[in-house]
């Protein structure tokens, strides 16, 4: 008989139920555009409270539910739980749906103004919303999934809406970057699963338990076979986190997609795919803590991060559309969430955490300051991709263009993006903590050129704004000014108090 | 009357005179009162000298742990004598500078240039810390540059004063790692405690195990500090600054050669002496440098076309002089036969120099074809400048003569005791030939009335003052006779000072007296010999006038050797543009072109190629796998 | 801490709501929020008060803020030096911004830099630290040198990723520091961090020596020096000159020098070698360069030089010495760059190798400042420059360690060599702008030609660099450029603050114990800390 907390499950529920509930409303009565609206923020916002209380609560005692009877089970607990939401996990929910919020606000500007109340519209809105909802849920459950299957069907519910997001432009961009996000997604589902069945293989536990896979340490044989899983499962998350060599689908999917799916790309889904990944490493740092250090496995997240730190960096160095250079400086801050995990410890999963967080926040609020910025008054938003276009922005219309800036200089860990800063240090210092110090002079090389590529953008925001005023309009709508005043608040509270961000943790 | 007074009334002086550039008048006055307080106070102190005492100093020391700086002053008889003469003196310039630069817009700047650099010399005079010897000699040496250039309209003033500061400079390299060496060895900058730590000589037990100072770095250290002497001091090979210095205005050469900067180094060395005398190889390096210097400059004195650089190059052979006493003298004796000289120059030197200016304003320049027979239309000049002549030729009971015996006595007892001292000997003996005959040719120069086959061509004269009215000349000349008249009293009967017993002398001994008179009287009848028609100077200088005005060429060298150095200023800063920041802009450059490059890579995005990516990494991974299964 | 709020809320707050100040406004509001800075300064001097507060628990960090001997004479300097250019602001403004970024990114500096001498952790150091870049680039790129925006851009971006560079890796250092010795208080450092093993002090000593050696600047990285100070504004130079190089030498003082002593005596030799060459290397390019500004910011390389020279000795002297030597050439560099960047800001260029006409005629006062600030730099003494070098080469004559007696005292020949060098260039450059005749200003041109030969004549002889280029070059200069304006003379805020900074120099030369008595039981208190 399997226990059942519905409060521990409320985060992932409501999401679904929202699902359901748009849906329904969608059948009932069409052509309401704000109804479908109002049901996801209401959904969010009410997973989002629900997940606050797992988020604040002690590490020791986690939210646990869907737990086999005691008889079978090992640990004091009683059985083996299939859903856990420890604060760690409880925040990357809370992170997470406060993210896909924003970028369902954004959705909700995005369509214009203008927008005739067609039946169409309304239902078009109403899909937008479902899927939003639908990777919401999966993202949510993939925190908390204790357990293989759960684990890997959850990461494919978040993910599988957004190709769909990226689709629905139906512009031939929005083909290309959806096809690539489709078959690079489809790759690693694939893997995923290769994955999942060695680790089973391995360990003979459907869980992520630390106890199994300690054992199947131990012997040689399984020990291999349980790499080979770890690997196969690294590289399927790389592509979430898109690492370097799995980011290829990047720069054209950010390209090809509707900015706010952008944002919720760049933002959502990353912090799923960490929380999936952290569910996957927290049995090997039990492993490492008891001595055993599975190097392999920290080699091969060490390369992971190298690579994409510096490969993402270079690249944006040179990218000449704006949308491109903030997908390659999602590779190189992807390779930073990596950097802290290679510790295998606690310390470093709740770096990565924090690190993951900012880094989402800075890259919705800098995408909802693109969002913006468009040709004129009725023209298609975010369309301004071009660097140069965004001349002087910061200086002829502080209110989007600072947003951005604050952005990019958290991206680039320089004051006053002191947020930024403070999660680099503690991400280098649980490096260093493990002794990987040589690492840390491959950081500094990112470092100095990330400073040059985000500064790059920062001295266009900054320049004399006259020649390009004219080939751009500014209007916020009210969505993507209440992201950019939240966004801008949280970077800025939490760069003078960081303690929160991590307290959460 | 304690030293600290001399030097803050005369820094209080350099102040006001900066705060009243806008009023000459008042400024006239500050400098004037002032320095004329400071003469009285310091004739006061003479007056009432006692022996050695260290003073404290309004100043608190530094403390810096191995080594302390406790900046204390001192007196002595014979620094009083000294702190008089340099009082004196720039109480004469300041009064003849009244009347000398009345028409100059810049006079109250000068006043007070003047007086912070004789505040320095009191300072370096009283200093009891070599820190302090060293901070007077450095602000000497900028008073020095601002003098020199006084008139920065003339680009000759400005490259003299460039010169001037840039030779001495690069000699106190030695000055001031030799104090570094002595302060640090001693682990204090008291005069004393270095005296204590390096004067003795060291004891050596059977085992070789030495104690006591260590000789070789000490006599290193000396030779080092007599190499900052011989800059300060324009002595061979650093002579060639002092000549060009006559670009400064007359009175500041008198200030700077008569009292303050170029007899720093005696000072110096004086107050060291306890230490220099222990220093064989330093002494060795003063003894040869001075005798060479003392004939060479005599012999330039010779060949001058412009009095006044004949004054300069006097000046280097007079102040080779002094220091060839301390370079030989016995240590028993100790310095003061050489400091009696540096006070008896002091007296005769600014005397003439006043004089020449005079003379230089009556006649319009210095240049000796300029200054021929002028002696006729200013009897003052012509008296003043004469006795100040027989002075520096050493003619005995002149103050000049007195002080150049003991010397001669001095280096004689030197000479017979290991040491420099017979080379000195010879050389000083030569010298006193020498000086007498430029005397005597300075004299005839300005005595002789012009006679017509003397072609006044070049009035190439240093001293280009703005040529003035006669009214301008007579304004205000009552000071500037009055002084040169004191002078010349002092220089008469200067030697009395002998009867307040401020220097330990021997008592000259009449056979040297004999033999000076007889020496000088060669010299002088050598220039009458020569001098009989025209210019003795031009008739012995020849064709070959101008290598004695240019100091044999010396410039020459110095500026080979400036050119040296500006190649390799030249050189590094090529390598600082070219390599050093080569490496950063080509990082910069690699860091761009790889970003294009892999840009370019993903430029043509289709799935494919994505998918062979994908296929890559996870090969790698698999790899690694595999390479774990083993 | 008042002392930091102020500054940083104001510099901020312009930045954000200043955009429509007038300059007059800006200035002003700057001004006022400088000289409460100043006062607070001057009470935290006094009753040093301490905070301690929870920051970031993840690397055990806390707002750690208090003052020592050591750091109090450098926030003072600090202080003055921000009321001074927020006043030259009060007088001249440059274009490329609105006045409200320019006053607001004059003060963010002000207040970084403030917070890294006030700093008692590590970390927190290292924050502060970065805090002075982002505004400081905003001053070189925005507001600099007006004719050359490719140099300006260049030069921040230079300046930026340079000093990042060496910040990073000295946070490698730091994190390095922290993880081993187990706490990022200074404080507790100090003990902390000399109980390491010798091996580790050395990798920290290295990773922090090198990481702020960038920042100070010791050859061989200073290159990102001279063209920062060229484009940056006036406001700009002087506070990189006047604060941020101190930071570096602090940061020195504060991380190696004291927490890992062993490890910095083992690396303090090649420290030394490098200052030496240092030296002569800034000096030697002094003689030759063309650029006033250029020129000043490398005679900073050679007084930087003496500075690490005297910390490398590990001596009390040496430490002393650099602690003054420090003050001093932030006052004197000041001092020179308000002259100077006047001048440029005047006639568009300082470009040596052209005939100006010489300040000593045409503009009193400026002229006076100007040979003040070249004697103090050339070390005369009474003035400040001097007991920093003179004490910097005492305590290379005999350092701590008797080892390395033989490499410290070379390099206390070559500082004594630099020191002639010194001479050389100041000499020079105020031959070439201090000194000679004031062209009139209808025959400016034909005169300054004129003057132009007439120097080089002169010039033939010992700075014969100046009369090899001026025949030639000076002539067509003068042809292409317009003729420089006589009326260069300082007015209203800037002869203010000229005034202030030369009798700031007058001050700490005359009575270097001012400084030197504050320092002293720091001194010693570090000092103990070494073996």
């Amino acid at each position: 008989m399997i226990t059942l907390n519905w409060w521990a499950l409320a985060p992932a529920l409501i999401p679904a139920a929202g699902l359901i509930l748009v849906l329904v409303l969608d059948a009932l009565l069409p052509g309401r555009r704000r109804l479908p609206l109002a049901v996801g923020v209401l959904a969010l916002l009410g997973a989002a409270a629900s997940a606050v209380p797992g988020a604040i609560g002690s590490a020791d005692t986690p939210a646990r539910t869907l737990c086999l009877p005691a008889s079978s089970g090992t640990g004091a607990t009683g059985g083996e739980c299939f859903w856990q939401a420890g604060p760690l996990s409880s925040t990357l929910q809370l992170s997470l749906l406060l993210a896909t919020l924003a970028a369902l606000l954004m959705m909700r500007d995005t369509r214009g103004p203008a927008a005739p109340e067609a039946t169409s519209r309304g239902s078009e809105t109403a899909i937008d919303v479902t899927l939003l909802l639908g990777s919401a849920a999966g993202g949510v459950a993939v925190a908390a999934a204790h357990d293989l299957g759960t684990w890997l069907v959850a990461l494919e519910l978040a993910t599988l809406p957004v190709i769909a997001l990226v689709a629905r432009r139906g512009t031939r961009r929005a083909g290309h970057g959806s096809l690539s996000l489709l078959v690079t997604s489809l790759l690693s589902f694939a893997l995923l699963v290769v994955g999942v069945a060695l680790w089973l293989v391995a360990t003979g536990d459907p869980t992520w338990s630390g106890a199994a896979v300690a054992t199947a340490w131990a012997d040689p044989a399984r020990r291999a076979v349980l790499l080979v899983a770890v690997l196969a499962l690294l590289a399927g998350i790389g592509f979430k986190l898109s690492a370097v060599p799995f980011h290829a689908w990047t720069p054209p999917a950010f390209a090809g997609a509707p900015l706010p799916v952008t944002a919720l790309l760049a933002a959502a889904s990353k912090i799923a795919a960490v929380a999936a990944l952290v569910a996957m490493l927290t049995p090997f740092v039990g492993l490492a803590a008891s001595g055993t250090h599975p190097h392999v496995l920290a080699f091969a997240l060490g390369t992971l991060a190298v690579a994409s730190m510096l490969v993402g960096t270079v690249v944006a160095l040179r990218a000449g559309d704006i949308v491109r250079l903030l997908a390659w400086s999602t590779i190189a801050q992807g390779g930073w969430v990596l950097l802290p995990l290679i510790g295998l410890s606690t310390a470093g999963l709740r770096a990565c955490a924090g690190y993951v967080m900012t880094y989402a926040a800075a890259s919705l609020l800098a995408f909802a300051a693109l969002s913006a910025v468009r040709r004129t008054a009725s023209g298609e938003p975010g369309a301004v991709r071009e660097l140069a276009a965004y001349r002087g922005l910061a200086r002829s219309d502080p209110h989007v263009g600072g947003p951005l800036l604050l952005a990019m200089v958290t991206f680039a860990g320089l004051p006053p993006g002191i947020l930024g800063l403070a999660t680099k240090v503690v991400a280098l210092a649980s490096v260093i903590g493990a002794g990987l110090w040589p690492l840390a002079v491959v950081a500094v090389i990112a470092v100095v050129l990330g400073i040059a590529a985000y500064l790059r953008v920062v001295a266009v925001l900054l320049a004399d704004p006259e020649p390009a005023r004219a080939g751009r309009v500014v209007l916020a709508g009210g969505g993507t000014l209440w992201v950019l005043a939240a966004g801008t608040a949280l970077l800025v509270v939490a760069g003078f108090v960081p303690q929160v961000l991590y307290g959460l943790t | 009357m304690n030293p600290q007074v001399l030097i803050f009334t005369m820094v209080f002086a350099a102040i006001a005179g900066l705060l009243l550039k806008r009023w000459h008048a008042a400024a006239r006055a500050v400098a004037v009162g002032t320095s004329g307080f400071t003469a009285i106070a310091a004739a006061d102190a003479m007056a009432r000298a006692t022996d050695q005492q260290t003073l404290g100093w309004l100043v608190p020391g530094l403390d810096l742990g191995p080594v302390s700086l406790p900046l204390d002053l001192g007196t002595s008889r014979a620094t009083a004598a000294v702190a008089f003469a340099v009082a004196l003196v720039a109480a004469a310039v300041q009064v003849y500078s009244t009347w000398y630069l009345r028409d100059d817009d810049r006079y109250p700047t000068f006043a007070a240039t003047v007086s912070l650099f004789t505040a320095a010399m009191l300072l370096l005079v009283h200093s009891h810390d070599l820190v302090l010897t060293l901070i007077g000699w450095e602000v000497m040496g900028w008073c020095s540059y601002l003098l020199i250039g006084h008139w920065s309209r003339k680009p000759s003033a400005r490259r003299a004063a460039y010169k001037a500061f840039l030779v001495t400079r690069v000699a106190d390299i030695g000055f001031v790692l030799g104090t570094v060496g002595l302060i640090a060895g001693a682990g204090t900058s008291s005069l004393e405690g270095v005296i204590a730590a390096w004067g003795g000589a060291p004891t050596c037990d059977p085992l070789g195990q030495c104690t006591g100072p260590d000789s070789v770095l000490r006599a290193i250290l000396l030779t080092l500090l007599v190499v900052g002497v011989l800059g300060k001091s324009a002595q061979v090979p650093f002579q060639d600054w002092l000549p060009d210095a006559m670009e400064g205005p007359t009175p500041a050469s008198a200030l700077i050669h008569a009292a303050t900067m170029v007899a720093a180094g005696t000072v110096v060395l004086a107050a060291l002496f306890p230490v220099f005398a222990q220093a064989e190889s330093a002494r060795w390096v003063l003894g040869v440098s001075t005798a060479i210097t003392m004939l060479l400059a005599a012999l330039l004195a010779l060949g001058q076309s412009d009095l006044k650089r004949l004054l300069a190059w006097s000046t280097v052979s007079q102040v080779a002089i002094m220091l060839s006493a301390l370079a030989s003298a016995p240590a028993a004796d100790g310095p003061d036969a050489g400091l009696f000289h540096l006070w008896s120059h002091a007296l005769f030197k600014s005397l003439l120099f006043l004089s020449l200016g005079l003379l230089g304003v009556v006649a319009g320049g210095t240049a000796a074809s300029l200054l021929r027979g002028v002696g006729t239309r200013s009897r003052l000049g012509r008296w003043t400048f004469l006795i100040g002549l027989l002075s520096l030729a050493g003619v005995p009971f002149l103050v000049g003569g007195l002080s150049k015996e003991h010397v001669l006595a001095e280096v004689y007892a030197g000479a017979m005791n290991r040491g420099p001292g017979l080379f000195v000997l010879c050389s000083l003996l030569a010298t006193v030939v020498v000086t007498a005959a430029y005397s005597t040719r300075a004299f005839l120069v300005i005595a002789q009335t012009a006679n017509d086959e003397e072609p006044a061509a070049d009035a190439a004269s240093t001293d280009a003052q703005p040529n003035r009215t006669d009214a301008v000349r007579r304004q205000g000349r009552g000071p500037a006779s009055a002084v040169l008249v004191t002078l010349a009293l002092l220089t008469l009967i200067g030697g009395l000072v002998l009867v307040l017993d401020l220097f330990t002398l021997h008592e000259a001994s009449w056979i040297w007296l004999a033999v000076t008179v007889v020496l000088i009287s060669v010299g002088c009848g050598l220039a009458f010999a020569l001098g009989r028609s025209g210019d003795p100077g031009v008739r012995c200088a020849g064709r070959h006038g101008h290598r004695f005005d240019t100091g044999f060429g010396a410039d020459t060298a110095y500026r080979a050797l400036a050119r040296a150095v500006v190649a390799l200023a030249r050189g590094v800063a090529f390598l600082d543009t070219e390599v050093i920041d080569g490496f950063v802009r080509g990082s910069a450059v690699a860091a761009r072109v790889s970003g294009g490059r892999l840009d370019r890579a993903h430029r043509a995005e289709r799935p494919r190629n994505g998918a062979w990516l994908v296929v890559a990494g996870l090969l790698a991974l698999l790899a690694l796998g595999v390479f774990a299964w083993r | 801490m008042l002392l930091l709020a102020v500054p940083l809320l104001t510099g901020t707050g312009l930045i954000v709501v200043g955009r429509r100040f007038s300059r007059y406004a800006a200035a002003w509001v700057a001004l006022t929020a400088a000289a409460l800075t100043a006062g607070a300064a001057g009470v935290v001097a006094w009753q040093r008060p301490t905070v301690d507060a929870a920051w970031l628990p993840e690397v055990g960090v806390r707002l750690r803020l208090g003052v020592d001997g050591i750091s109090i004479p450098l926030v003072l300097l600090t202080a003055v030096i921000g009321v001074l250019v927020t006043a030259l602001a009060t007088g001249y403004v440059p274009g490329g911004g609105s006045p409200g970024t320019y006053a607001g990114c004059l003060l963010l500096v002000e207040g970084g830099a403030l917070a890294t001498f006030v700093a008692g952790d590590a970390l927190l150091f290292f924050v502060a630290f970065e805090l002075v870049l982002v505004p400081m680039w905003v001053l070189i790129t925005r507001f600099g040198d007006p004719h050359d925006a490719r140099a300006r851009a260049d030069a921040g971006q230079r300046f930026v990723l340079y000093t990042g560079a060496g910040s990073t890796l000295m946070l490698a250092g730091i994190l390095l520091l922290v993880t081993w010795a187990g706490t990022s208080d200074l404080s507790a450092l100090v003990a902390a961090g000399a109980g390491l093993p010798v091996g580790r002090q050395l990798t920290v000593a290295l990773l922090l020596t090198v990481g702020l050696a960038v920042k100070v600047p010791v050859w061989p990285l200073h290159t990102w020096l001279p063209s920062a100070h060229t484009a940056a504004p006036t406001g700009g130079s002087v506070l990189l000159a006047a604060i941020l190089l101190k930071m570096g030498t602090y940061g020195l003082i504060r991380l190696p020098f004291s927490v890992v002593p062993e490890g910095f005596v083992r690396i303090s030799p090649w420290l030394a070698i490098a200052g030496g060459l240092g030296i002569l290397w800034g000096s030697l390019v002094c003689l030759v360069e063309r650029d006033l500004k250029r020129l000043i910011a490398y005679s900073s390389v050679a007084h930087m030089g003496f500075v690490i020279i005297a910390m490398a000795s590990n001596t009390e002297a040496g430490l002393q010495a650099a602690l003054i030597g420090n003050l001093a050439h932030g006052v004197i560099s000041a001092l020179l760059f308000v002259v100077v960047g006047g001048l440029k800001e005047r006639w568009g260029s300082v470009d040596l190798d052209r005939s100006w006409p010489a300040l000593r005629e045409v503009a009193p006062h400026r002229g006076f400042a100007l040979i003040l600030g070249l004697a103090a730099a050339l070390g005369l003494p009474g003035l400040a420059g001097f007991w920093g070098e003179f004490l910097a080469v005492l305590a290379a004559w005999h350092p701590a360690d008797p080892m390395r007696i033989v490499v410290f005292r070379t390099v206390a020949v070559l500082a004594a060599v630099g020191g002639v060098l010194a001479a050389g260039y100041c000499l020079r450059v105020a031959r070439l702008l201090w000194a000679g005749d004031a062209p009139t200003e209808t025959s400016a041109a034909a005169d300054a030609k004129g003057g132009a030969r007439l120097d080089a004549a002169a010039g033939a002889g010992l700075d014969s660099e100046t009369a090899a280029p001026l025949d030639s070059e000076a002539g067509e200069g003068l042809d292409s450029e317009t003729v420089a304006p006589l009326d260069v003379e300082t007015r209203g805020a800037e002869r203010f603050v000229a005034g202030v900074l030369a009798l700031l120099i007058i001050t700490l030369g005359v009575a270097p114990w001012l400084v030197l008595d504050i320092t002293h039981p720091a001194v010693l208190a570090l000092l103990g800390g070494l073996p």
